[in-house]
């Protein structure tokens, strides 16, 4: 076999499979639905702009959405999925996941996150993706769920 | 001096992926923090290089980075490959010629060209260092690309090479991995793979692993072959907190296992033998295969020819240079042959065109494989 052929083989049984495979609707979730509080001084903050953003490496695919904090300090983001005909061929999932704070004037690393699999709620293991951040906070790292920053999983 | 534990290697398989943009050092600063290496390693002032990617459809993205050590690693260097990723990385994957590699031995053509577009940035990056250790590591494609490194330095006489890599495909012949781990010493590779992982089983011979003795960290898995084995995810929860002794097992006959399990998998899809035929057929592989593994490359070797082509020419030399391996063989794929109701080829022609035939039986088995493996993987 030509690697040419070779490729083409693999490519074409990636394609049948995945429009066989359409009638499951295997859905790709690339950032679960957010739910978040931002506090300061242990009161919810109104008025936090709260920019969320992703980077899909198998597609290449980026995209970008705001939210701003209500009276509660509350903010959501639906959830994000995509699609993709090769999304079957074996590959390391990667989706960059990035929420970015910004209040009078200051910016806050809110959320880092390196989403290694395209399951719903994969970021924490099955959690709903409940998050609590608190502007006084440095932004560190949490190993325990492979995040940085200072949004955090709410109790 | 010491090695990654197995966790912070890990870590470190997956936290490549992250320069992939090739982005600010700040962000891969904090990526760090977030997988637990944030003390390790300077990333804050890594060296980020970029490399091309794929066949026909080429890319350029990031593909490396190189990293001082910090604290007990002070002195250290640390040497992230970035894994399949993007689509044009299986492309490179999918390229199975052979080249000659960092150290002459022949390797994957694939990956020899990803490995050579950011050599030269390797090269700048290690000028003027003397570092106490360099540790390698690198998930999937950046496994092959951790090893062509690993290959490249210890070529160059750097010492205190340390190798780590995660479900890693195999890189060259059998002499590349004979002659890098002698450079290295088995006991500086740690080569993990989970039993089902499909791509630490591909390209299949004459390509073969590093270390080629001694023990690897083989993990267990549930079935015999699962895409999801290959997810760093998995890797790191079945490594947990363990230490390499504690992953080591000792390295099984691979190739009697590769030849078995390849052999059940084509039968009753592809072949419908009995078990006498492929128990023939086996016991034929391996012995052919066996006496190849013995014959230098001497072959002239093209980077357009195919694998197939490799290790057809490769046994017509052998079968050349020592008569023994075509004549004993002879009567059994005779018998192969009929028992298979296909045509004999001639005399001359009976070891090639067993190996040839065997080779598209097993490149077959391997998509089907693959298809299968996709359909259970879609409907998780």
């Amino acid at each position: 076999m030509s690697r040419i052929a070779a490729f083409m083989a693999m490519l074409l049984l990636g394609l049948l499979v995945q429009g066989h495979a359409m009638a499951f609707s295997k859905t790709l979730y690339l950032f679960s639905e957010v739910n978040g509080i931002v506090l300061l001084d242990g009161k919810p903050v109104q008025g936090v702009e709260v920019t969320q953003e992703y980077d899909w490496h198998w597609k290449d695919e980026k995209g970008s959405k705001v939210a701003v904090t209500d009276a509660e300090g509350r903010f959501h983001f639906p959830v994000i999925t995509g699609k993709s005909l090769t999304a079957g061929l074996p590959h390391q999932p990667v989706i960059e996941q990035k929420l970015r704070l910004s209040y009078q004037g200051k910016d806050y690393k809110g959320w880092l996150h390196g989403k290694d699999n395209y399951d719903e709620n994969g970021e924490l293991k099955g959690q709903p993706l409940n998050l609590v951040c608190d502007l006084n906070d440095e932004p560190v790292g949490h190993p325990e769920i492979r995040s940085f920053g200072i949004c955090v999983p709410q109790k | 001096m010491s090695s990654l534990s197995p966790k912070q290697a890990a870590s470190v398989a997956f936290h490549v992926y992250y320069a992939k943009g090739m982005g600010s050092t700040e962000t891969l600063q904090d990526y760090a923090s977030a997988e637990g290496l944030g003390g390790l390693f300077d990333f804050k002032n890594a060296q980020q290089s970029a490399g091309t990617s794929g066949a026909i459809i080429r890319k350029t993205t990031g593909f490396t980075y190189g990293v001082e050590g910090l604290g007990t690693r002070q002195g250290e260097v640390l040497l992230g490959f970035r894994g399949t990723d993007i689509t044009q990385d299986w492309l490179t994957d999918a390229n199975c010629g052979l080249q000659q590699g960092p150290s002459a031995w022949p390797v994957h053509a694939g990956f020899n060209e990803t490995f050579k577009s950011f050599r030269d940035d390797l090269d700048r990056f290690m000028r003027g260092r003397k570092p106490s250790t360099i540790h390698c590591v690198g998930h999937s494609l950046g496994g092959a690309l951790a090893s062509l490194a690993a290959d490249h330095l210890s070529q160059a006489g750097i010492g205190n090479v340390k190798l780590y890599t995660f479900g890693a495909p195999r890189v060259g012949v059998a002499g590349f991995a004979r002659n890098l781990t002698s450079k290295l010493g088995s006991e500086n590779i740690h080569r993990v793979y989970h039993l089902a992982d499909p791509v630490s089983m591909i390209p299949i011979f004459p390509f073969a692993h590093a270390p080629d003795d001694g023990p690897v960290c083989q993990l267990p898995w549930g079935s015999s072959f699962s895409f999801d084995a290959h997810k760093m995810g998995n890797y790191r929860t079945t490594i947990g907190d363990a230490t390499w002794s504690g992953l080591r097992r000792v390295q099984q006959t691979t190739l009697e296992r590769d030849v078995q399990a390849w052999l059940k998998n084509a039968n009753g899809s592809v072949l419908m033998l009995s078990a006498t035929s492929l128990m023939m057929i086996s016991q034929a592989m391996q012995y052919v295969i066996g006496k190849a593994l013995g014959v230098v490359a001497g072959t002239a070797i093209t980077g357009t020819m195919t694998v197939l082509d490799q290790i057809a020419g490769l046994l017509v030399t052998g079968a050349n240079a020592c008569a023994a391996i075509g004549d004993s063989l002879n009567s059994l794929i005779v018998q192969i042959f009929r028992f298979l109701g296909r045509p004999l080829p001639s005399a001359a022609n009976l070891t090639v065109a067993f190996l040839r035939w065997v080779l598209e039986l097993l490149s077959t088995t391997v998509l089907n494989l693959a298809r299968r493996a996709i359909d259970i993987g879609m409907r998780l």
